[in-house]
């Protein structure tokens, strides 16, 4: 081997020092085994001031135990490859520098395991990278600042919009309760002029009513408290039904109403169809108040979606005032009337068209008009609707069978809601017994024999809730007394304290006649088929799902018809012996009917016949052909069957 | 600036002389000091400073795990980290975890007066 200075030993460090020393970076060579500096270069010798046989953690950091960060015996256990070595940087306490250090280790001429280290001061550098990370550190903090910001301003709005939601709702109920007793008021005979100032306050509530309704509307929107549903429905019969329901309205002001459907539209769609009615109403409404001659004219075509699918695009032209540009752009912000004068002259809340693009928006949609001054205006709106099945026929909860008279407990303890439930229940022929508290409630029910029992959620002592817990835990068969709520809170969560206390179904105020009287229908429908009735159609329904029930019941009716049909020609051809087959037939068949009286019927004309009475016959005949085309009227209609 | 009561959270006892010294010359008082990320919630319970220092490299619990632990005793307390880490996944972590600032070393007395003014301007 030849050594760069002939005659020095190399197995002095002195001669390495010497060697090293014209290395302007630190370098130090330090046993593996006791970590004690072998040799250090002048670089070196000048930063730290180690003597030799110090060991280096000593030397550099003052420190008596190694390194936390040190690096031998993880370069150790890799064996002795050639260059094994690693690079890292370490910022040194002592002299506020940053280095950046590379070590490798080595076989020293003795024989020794040994570390050989070099570091260069990289602190001018990692003074640029410190300002950069700091500077990003500056910006997350403030970035979580802001965040933190938002989510409280949210916060705010959203309590605000949900303090409009709770008070638009306390102002429904005795706007309610007003325009309740007025309309029972309008039926009663009255002057004239007296008519036409209960016409006027009747109007006006209505008016007042639409605009907290439309606050309600936009405050829960604002809120995040609304959602929509993917239920199957036809676009044609939605569009088709608000030009029926509007144009009623258009024709009171002389304005004609129709529509232009493109081809091409598809049949079932997947969406929310009332939430589609409003919008379309909405933007009606506002055509007709904003056009004096003309017409209206709603429209309906495909539109692609992009990724998203394909989509419909409903417009409504109306051949009215029109706007400039300027107020088009005001025109979808709460609040903002296109003009104040409009305000004055046309009314409303000027929440409508914000209403629209939040429901709009919300499903994924668009929305924007076209107009000019003169020129009337288009509004337009795509809503993203998938086509989809037609879905199997389903029974329409809505629709209502006509009630027996029943005896029912009214628990409420505000008069007006008291008179204006006494009004709409008495009309419909019920009898109504009132108490003003939860514990008169569950007085009256164990004393008295009751078909049902609405109950007011807010009540004095005992609230409605709590009255229903009571009468739930009764001994007998009043524990399972039908009860239905009466809530004057719009939130979901009060829908579910009545369900959860046990109640069975709830009517929000102000009441809805219609509303009430299909939950009471409801309620005791389920009822009856849970206890005794449990073979009628209603009954599997209830068990087996609306799609088998609606499958049975057009069986039924087609059986049904076809052993009429039977009875009648076997009457005619005047073989009793077929009509009492055929009869019996019947009355096997009649119990899925839900009634009893089809089946007494059948009994009846069985019997007849088999007596031989032909005179008897023809009038029990010809009530049953009555009795059954009834029957199948309302059968249809509630399991949606379309011949 | 009114004078502070300093916890220094630090396991380089080097370190904590250089922040002792400097917090003194910014006119602060440093009240306490804790060598590792465990006693770091005991003394803040028992100190309640003003503002903390936090190293982020220390035996037994990390820095960022002892602020996440103080925080969530005491959401409103003032904590820079003082650390060589500069790397964007340790900063990001150290805010995650509370932290009201972040200091690098070498430590200069401009740069952490500066980080105690924000610090304590820090609205919760």
């Amino acid at each position: 081997m030849g050594f760069p200075f002939p005659g020095g030993d190399p197995g002095d460090p002195g001669y390495w020092e010497v060697i090293f020393d014209v290395i302007p970076f630190p370098v130090y060579v330090a046993d593996y085994a006791n970590h004690q500096i072998i040799c250090a270069n002048r670089a070196m010798r000048q930063r730290v001031g180690c003597r030799p046989g110090e060991k280096c953690h000593q030397a550099i950091y003052q420190q008596d135990q190694p390194c936390l960060f040190c690096k031998m015996g993880e370069l150790e256990a890799k064996g002795e490859a050639a260059d094994n070595h690693v690079v890292f940087e370490h910022f040194n306490d002592l002299d506020d520098c940053w280095y950046q250090l590379r070590e490798t280790m080595v076989t020293w001429f003795d024989g020794r395991r040994a570390k050989y280290s070099i570091a260069v001061d990289i602190s001018a550098l990692k003074d640029v990278q410190n300002a950069l990370s700091e500077a990003h550190a500056e910006l997350a903090m403030k970035n979580r600042d802001l965040n933190t910001a938002v989510i409280k301003a949210r916060e705010a709005e959203r309590a605000k919009s949900e303090f409009l939601a709770v008070m638009s709702h306390e102002i429904r109920t005795p706007m309610n309760s007003i325009l309740g007793m007025v309309r029972l008021l309008a039926d009663r005979p009255l002057e004239a002029e007296d008519h036409e100032k209960v016409e006027i306050i009747r109007e006006s509530g209505d008016a007042l009513l639409a605009i907290i309704n439309d606050i309600l509307d936009f405050s829960r929107l604002e809120a995040g408290g609304i959602s929509f549903e993917t239920q199957p429905f036809e676009p044609t019969r939605v569009v088709g039904g608000v030009v029926s329901l509007m144009g009623a309205k258009a024709q009171e002001k002389g304005l004609s109403l129709s529509l232009d459907m493109a081809a091409g539209l598809p049949g079932w769609v997947a969406g929310d169809a009332a939430r589609l009615r409003q919008v379309l109403i909405n933007l009606i409404g506002n055509a007709i108040k904003f056009t004096e001659t003309g017409g209206i004219v709603l429209g309906a075509r495909p539109v692609d979606f992009g990724p998203a699918g394909i989509g419909i695009e409903f417009s409504v032209s109306d051949s009215g005032i029109g706007m400039a540009p300027e107020q088009l752009e005001r025109l979808f912000h709460p609040f903002s009337q296109a003009d104040a004068s409009i305000s004055r002259r046309f009314g409303g809340s000027g929440l409508g068209l914000a209403i629209c693009k939040r429901l709009v928006e919300a499903q994924g949609g668009a929305i924007g008009a076209d107009s000019a001054p003169g020129q009337g205006s288009r509004f337009w709106f795509r809503l993203p609707l998938a086509a989809t099945q037609a879905p199997p026929p389903a029974i329409r909860r809505d629709r209502i069978r006509r009630l027996p008279p029943l005896k029912i407990l009214l628990a409420e303890d505000n008069l007006f809601n008291q008179r204006v439930a006494l009004g709409i229940l008495g009309k419909e022929g019920h009898r109504v017994s009132v108490v003003t508290n939860g514990a008169e409630a569950v007085e009256a029910v164990r004393r008295e024999h009751f078909d049902l029992v609405l109950m007011d959620m807010q009540m004095p002592d005992v609230d409605g809730p709590e009255a229903t817990r009571r009468i739930r835990a009764l001994p007998g068969a009043v524990a399972r007394i039908p009860i239905v709520a009466l809530t004057a809170n719009a939130l979901p969560a009060d829908a579910k304290r009545c369900l959860d206390a046990g109640m069975d179904a709830h009517v929000s105020k102000p009441i809805d006649p219609v509303e009430l009287s299909g939950a009471l229908a409801s309620v005791l429908s389920a009822f009856r088929d849970g206890e005794d009735d449990s073979l009628s159609l209603d009954g599997i329904a209830s068990q087996l799902g609306s799609v088998v029930a609606a499958d049975l019941a057009r069986t039924f009716l087609d059986s049904g018809d076809e052993v009429c049909q039977r009875i009648a020609a076997a009457f005619s051809g005047g073989d009793l012996d077929a009509v009492a087959k055929a009869a019996h037939e019947l009355q096997g068949l009649a119990a899925y009917s839900g009634t009893d009286s089809l089946g007494a019927l059948a009994a009846r004309i069985t019997r007849t016949a088999r007596a031989g009475d032909g005179g008897g016959l023809a009038g029990l005949v010809v009530r049953l052909q009555s009795e059954w085309s009834a029957l199948r009227l309302s059968l249809a209609a509630k399991f949606e069957l379309v011949d | 600036m009114s004078k502070l009561k300093i916890l220094i959270v630090d396991d380089s006892l080097i370190t904590v002389k250089k922040l002792t010294a400097m917090m003194e010359t910014l006119g602060h008082d440093v009240v306490g000091t804790a060598g590792t990320g465990g006693t770091a919630l005991a003394a803040y319970r028992a100190l309640r400073p003003d503002l903390v220092t936090m190293d982020i490299t220390m035996p037994d619990m990390d820095g960022v795990e002892a602020t996440r632990r103080i925080v969530a005793d005491f959401p409103t307390a003032r904590i820079i980290m003082v650390t060589s880490h500069g790397q964007e996944r340790m900063v990001i972590d150290a805010l995650d975890a509370g932290a009201s600032g972040y200091v690098l070393k070498p430590i200069r007395a401009e740069k952490l007066a500066d980080m105690i003014d924000k610090a304590l301007s820090r609205t919760f």
